[in-house]
């Protein structure tokens, strides 16, 4: 692993760093190579990992074993803060053969990536960026608790994993996008982010004590019916967001996961950051297919 | 040629008008389209069997050899002989000297029959017989059969007369064939992708082919039957292509010799007789078509799995059946588990997990669920259901493997994870 050259940004100090390493330096938010597509960032910390071809030495499979699984309730202090949303537009879902490493900060992997999920069913991955022999995807735990961060911590987290461990692409023709602020969640074309709604619904959106988070963007993990959680009819959309304010805000320990699910009240301020949907518009959603990117508008 | 009477010297006084009735006739003829037709070929009229009176080829009663090798008979009462002249093919046409369809089948009739010969006598008969039905008026004019006999040998007069009347009345008795062909279509009360095509033509010797859309025959699994013909009860199967209700449909064409037609083969001589043989024969054409009285309904299953189930559970799947035969249908189900993979859905023998014990049999249609099936830990996966519908053994309604609609996730025992309300 030595071999492997990995660098760090944090920050303002990102712009000296990546004007050493230059070609080989990827570069997310703050310190993209071109300047002129910078976004604005919220978050106040975008740590972006860089992996040099050349030394590219895989893990052993018994360092793979080991490393922490990017799970729904994991939390992974080495993943990287994912990108905001005017960032992340077009996509891709993949398919995994076996486990991969996901690199994030620092030299050493972060954390693995099953190739079935926690249902038994293959992991749908999905990336946002590709840089030659590396993809940027999207990952479903955490990078740090909000109790633990100053009250606020990333809603979604990304890492780097080798290109050619994904299989079986698929491009995706839409997303959804919720405004939380107009409380609602439309469908819209992928080829033209943000741009008009295919079709829109009402909804309801976190309390002012558990709000939705803004300005990130996740994708549809996994959907199943739980009568545990009153959703017999209509499956759970679990998205690979968090809770950027509480570490529980529904209490458990499950993640503070940010889900869309049906619910008879559906319209106003009302959930525990979840996005709760009419019969009609959890259906629409249902019938996306897993990976499906989620935008939460402010 | 001219008409030569064995005694009578008054008929030779007329010889100078009928020379002129001959020149006449000949322009009638040319107005009338008999020599419409363009010569082909040249050729000079050869004598072929027959007699000529007093050795005279002018006098020749009796056929002539074509260029084809065929026999000819003069067609025209009074006119020259076509001996030594030339003579144009004109081919096969369906009108001389202006006879019907009629006359001309039996002018046709007895050219087929009897006109290529070389016996003397019946080519002499066949001669009396043709000039008599192709130009009756002038034939009889000159004198008829009792004439015209005189030219052959006393001893064979009478045997050629009684000859030429007999080829004279089968050619009026003949009758032109005709016949019928009916079918019908009926459907199997028991099972409307069943039923049979029944089948009658006239005359026995019609034979044909039988073509049936939206279904085949059940013997054959064929769309179409050749040979065809009588009486026939041939059972059929629908092959529907989708829809709902369907209506099967099958024409017939049916075929038989249809005796000489109206035509001869047509030899020209400018200035003299004109000479036939045999024209073509003839087709009877027979075709019908039938069609379904009432729609056949087509047995169809829609199938709904049910979504998910946990180790330890059970899933079933519900079949909604329609178009049920009477008679009965039978329903069973498979299972095919796919695992840890998002390759295309695969059903074979190596990942079936289930089957039915036994088919359900249906009478009606309705909504029928199979056996449960338990979900054991190593069905963790996707069941992908494939429902088959059966009659008779044949398969008349199936699944697709795959089926989005088909398709029980199955599920280990897990924590699911409790989103923020």
């Amino acid at each position: 692993m030595t071999r492997r050259t990995v660098l760090a940004i944090a920050g303002g100090s990102a712009i000296t760093a990546a004007a050493v390493v230059v070609a080989s330096v990827v570069v997310l938010g703050i310190a993209h190579p071109q300047p002129h597509s910078t976004p604005s960032v919220e978050a106040p910390v975008v740590l972006t990992a860089i992996a040099l071809e050349a030394a590219y030495l895989p893990p052993t499979p018994a360092e793979l074993a080991a490393l922490p699984e990017a799970r729904y309730d994991a939390v992974i202090a080495r993943l990287l803060q994912s990108p905001s949303s005017t960032v992340v537009a077009v996509s891709s879902t993949w398919s995994l053969a076996t486990d991969v490493a996901v690199y994030g900060a620092g030299a050493a992997p972060a954390a693995r990536l099953p190739a079935l999920n926690f249902l038994g069913q293959p992991t749908v991955v999905v990336s946002i960026e590709h840089r030659d022999d590396w993809m940027l995807v999207l990952t479903p735990a955490r990078r740090s608790l909000p109790s633990a961060s100053g009250g606020s911590a990333p809603a979604q987290t990304a890492g780097w994993v080798r290109a050619d461990a994904l299989l079986d692409e698929q491009h995706l023709d839409e997303q959804v996008v919720v405004s939380v602020s107009a409380r609602t969640i439309s469908i819209v074309d992928s080829d033209q982010n943000g741009g008009p709604a295919q079709r829109s619904w009402p909804v309801g959106i976190g309390m002012a004590g558990t709000p939705t988070p803004t300005g990130v963007t996740g994708y549809l993990q996994e959907r199943y019916f739980d009568p545990a959680q009153g959703q017999q009819q209509h499956r759970v959309q679990l998205t690979s967001l968090h809770s950027a304010a509480a570490d529980e805000p529904f209490g458990g320990s499950d993640g503070g996961l940010i889900g869309i699910h049906y619910a008879r009240a559906s319209s106003g301020a009302l959930s525990h950051g979840c996005i709760r949907l009419p019969a009609e518009a959890i259906d629409a959603i249902d019938a996306l297919p897993l990976g499906t990117l989620v935008r939460l508008d402010p | 040629m001219t008409f030569q009477r064995t005694a009578g010297a008054a008929h030779r006084q007329n010889h100078a008008i009928r020379r002129i009735i001959g020149v006449i006739l000949v322009a009638a003829a040319i107005t009338t389209g008999v020599l419409i037709a363009m010569p082909q070929q040249v050729s000079a009229a050869e004598l072929g069997p027959g007699y000529q009176y007093r050795g005279q080829a002018t006098s020749h009663l009796g056929g002539y050899r074509n260029p084809d090798g065929s026999t000819s008979y003069c067609i025209n009462a009074g006119l020259p002989s076509a001996v030594g002249r030339e003579t144009g093919d004109s081919g096969v046409v369906a009108e001389v000297n202006g006879l019907d369809p009629a006359a001309m089948v039996r002018l046709n009739l007895v050219l087929t029959r009897h006109g290529n010969t070389n016996d003397d006598n019946t080519a002499a008969a066949v001669a009396m017989a043709v000039w008599s039905i192709a130009d009756g008026a002038a034939y009889d004019a000159e004198g008829g059969d009792v004439f015209v006999a005189g030219r052959a040998p006393q001893a064979q007069r009478v045997a050629i007369r009684e000859l030429a009347a007999d080829f004279r009345n089968e050619a009026s008795a003949y009758v032109i064939p005709s016949g019928s062909a009916s079918l019908a279509l009926t459907i199997d009360p028991t099972n409307t992708a069943l039923g049979w095509v029944d089948v009658a033509v006239q005359p026995a010797s019609a034979a044909g082919t039988l073509t049936l859309v939206g279904g085949v025959f059940a013997d054959t699994k064929s769309a179409t039957m050749d040979g065809v013909s009588g009486t026939a009860h041939l059972p059929i199967r629908g092959t529907p292509t989708g829809d709902r209700a369907y209506r099967m449909s099958v024409t017939g064409q049916f075929q038989t010799d249809g005796g000489p037609a109206p035509t001869v083969h047509l030899y020209s001589t400018l200035g003299a007789q004109s000479l036939t043989a045999a024209g073509t024969g003839s087709l009877l054409v027979l075709s019908a078509s039938a069609v379904d009285a009432a729609d056949r309904l087509v047995p169809a299953i829609t199938s709904v799995a049910q979504q998910a189930a946990l180790v330890g559970e059970t899933v079933i799947d519900t079949v909604k059946a329609t178009g049920v035969p009477a008679s009965g249908m039978l329903l069973t189900w498979a299972g095919y588990l796919q695992q840890l993979s998002l390759a295309a859905p695969t059903c074979t023998d190596k990942t079936r997990v289930f089957e039915s014990t036994e088919p359900l049999r249906i009478t009606a249609d309705g909504e029928y669920s199979s056996e449960q099936f338990p979900v054991l830990d190593s069905h963790a996966g996707t069941l992908l259901w494939v429902a088959t519908a059966t009659v008779n053994g044949e398969v008349v309604a199936e699944g697709e493997c795959g089926d989005p609609l088909e398709r029980s996730v199955l599920s280990a025992v897990v924590h699911l994870p409790v989103v923020s309300g």
